[in-house]
């Protein structure tokens, strides 16, 4: 008769064996005494006891971590609840800007310059180019920082590209109707990854998160989202 | 604090209520939780300032990722996750470390468990348990981290095979054979420590 092994008497300790492991434990003597054996000395190390903390350590925990955890609490709540409000906002002024730059470009600044010059316009562009990009960076970070786990539930940052979709799009035909190549191609670039969170399951397996944050990190994308973000921004406020 | 605020008299309200910026929301949870993540944590690393810091990173970490928690698991389960991570993450650098140094001192590097004294306590003069407690730590520096992270939350918290995988995001398989191999070191440190041989009545 082949005994069991000590893997499968860790098993029976746990009760976590089969039935087969079981039955021959019952009947098989010197089994079932190795197993009394394992039971005493696991018991046993279970049994050794852990001091509760210090108290003068308990008092000095909530202090020591209070700051930080206000700080993360309420930069994710304003950041959030801030940029849900920004949403319609920046969606009209894109629109302002991209009907002015196809329809009206020609025909109101020839007859009305003041009205609405080609530099508000492009000041307005370049604010509400680096917003976007400001936001876009934000859900491409919390994906590309988020843990691998059994399964991660992304709905918020979904929501966030969703709405980021159409706006994008509207960036992107702008960019490309002024002729600036470069600009074009980063919102294209980016609209597809924004597409990829949008139409993923809610909850990602950690492969599909990986695939996700490796589309991320494909040439330089969070890079290039972060930089031409605040350089877009800082010049739009110069100007 | 818990009598004044409906939220406070349960995890998932007191989640929900630090979610909207609150942190005395987030105080009560770490009221709540900080002695029995400090034991996970300690029973790792058996070191009281190593555990002291990772209760500390263990609730920072959870603040900022609490977004994610998705209450499929109770918080106290998914904050046990957070702790054996960032104890594991410890113990591997720690390990990594110590690898090196090992690797440039072998000649005169010493197993720990060897310096310490050989003989096998009579029933009499020390209860099974003292005597374990005493040597639990050096022999519990022998495993590696996620041998060492696998064994408490099974044998201490009861955790599945199935979460302790989830938790150290490796396959069922890998979780139960990384208990194995922590009784296997531990009865083969201990046992003989104790006068007796491994796989034989104590």
């Amino acid at each position: 008769m082949t005994h069991l092994t000590e893997d499968q008497l860790t098993l029976l300790y746990y009760g976590e064996a089969g039935d087969v492991e079981a039955s021959h434990a019952a009947a098989c003597e010197p089994c079932r005494a190795r197993l009394a054996s394992l039971a005493q000395f696991m018991d046993a190390v279970r049994s050794v006891p852990v001091s509760d903390p210090r108290a003068e350590w308990q008092q000095r925990l909530w202090p020591a971590i209070a700051p930080q955890v206000a700080e993360a609490l309420g930069r994710r709540r304003s950041g959030w609840s801030r940029l849900w409000l920004l949403g319609p906002g920046l969606a009209a002024a894109l629109a302002v800007v991209f009907f002015s730059g196809m329809y009206l470009q020609n025909r109101i600044d020839r007859s009305h310059p003041e009205a609405f010059s080609p530099k508000s316009r492009e000041r307005v562009l370049l604010i509400t180019m680096g917003d976007h990009l400001d936001r876009s960076q934000i859900v491409l970070a919390e994906l590309a920082n988020a843990p691998e786990s059994g399964k991660t539930d992304i709905s918020s940052e979904q929501q966030l590209a969703s709405r980021l979709i159409g706006e994008n799009r509207l960036l992107r035909q702008t960019a490309q109707y002024s002729g600036d190549a470069s600009d074009a191609a980063l919102l294209d670039q980016l609209e597809r990854v924004l597409l990829d969170i949008a139409h993923s399951p809610t909850q990602v397996s950690s492969g599909e998160l990986k695939d996700l944050q490796d589309r991320i990190e494909s040439q330089g994308l969070l890079f290039k989202v972060r930089i031409v973000g605040a350089a877009d921004r800082q010049k739009g406020l110069k100007l | 604090m818990e009598a004044t605020h409906g939220w406070a008299t349960t995890d998932e309200g007191a989640v929900a209520e630090a979610r909207t910026g609150n942190p005395e929301a987030f105080r009560v949870l770490v009221e709540r939780h900080s002695r029995s993540v400090y034991r996970l944590v300690y029973r790792m690393t058996q070191n009281e300032h190593d555990a002291e810091d990772l209760v500390q990173e263990t609730f920072l970490k959870a603040c900022r990722q609490l977004h994610r928690f998705d209450g499929r698991a109770s918080f106290g389960t998914w904050l046990y996750r957070i702790a054996a991570n960032c104890a594991t993450d410890l113990l591997r650098a720690r390990q990594s470390r110590a690898q090196k140094q090992v690797a440039f001192h072998a000649e005169t590097e010493e197993n720990p468990m060897e310096q310490m004294p050989s003989h096998a306590p009579s029933p009499e003069r020390l209860s099974l348990s003292s005597e374990i407690g005493r040597l639990l730590g050096p022999a519990m520096s022998q495993l590696s981290a996620q041998e060492r992270a696998a064994f408490v939350l099974r044998h201490y918290e009861g955790c599945s095979i199935e979460e302790i995988g989830q938790a150290l995001k490796v396959r069922p398989n890998a979780a139960k054979h990384s208990i194995f191999r922590a009784v296997q070191k531990l009865r083969r440190a201990l046992e003989p420590k104790l006068g007796v041989t491994a796989g034989s009545s104590l």
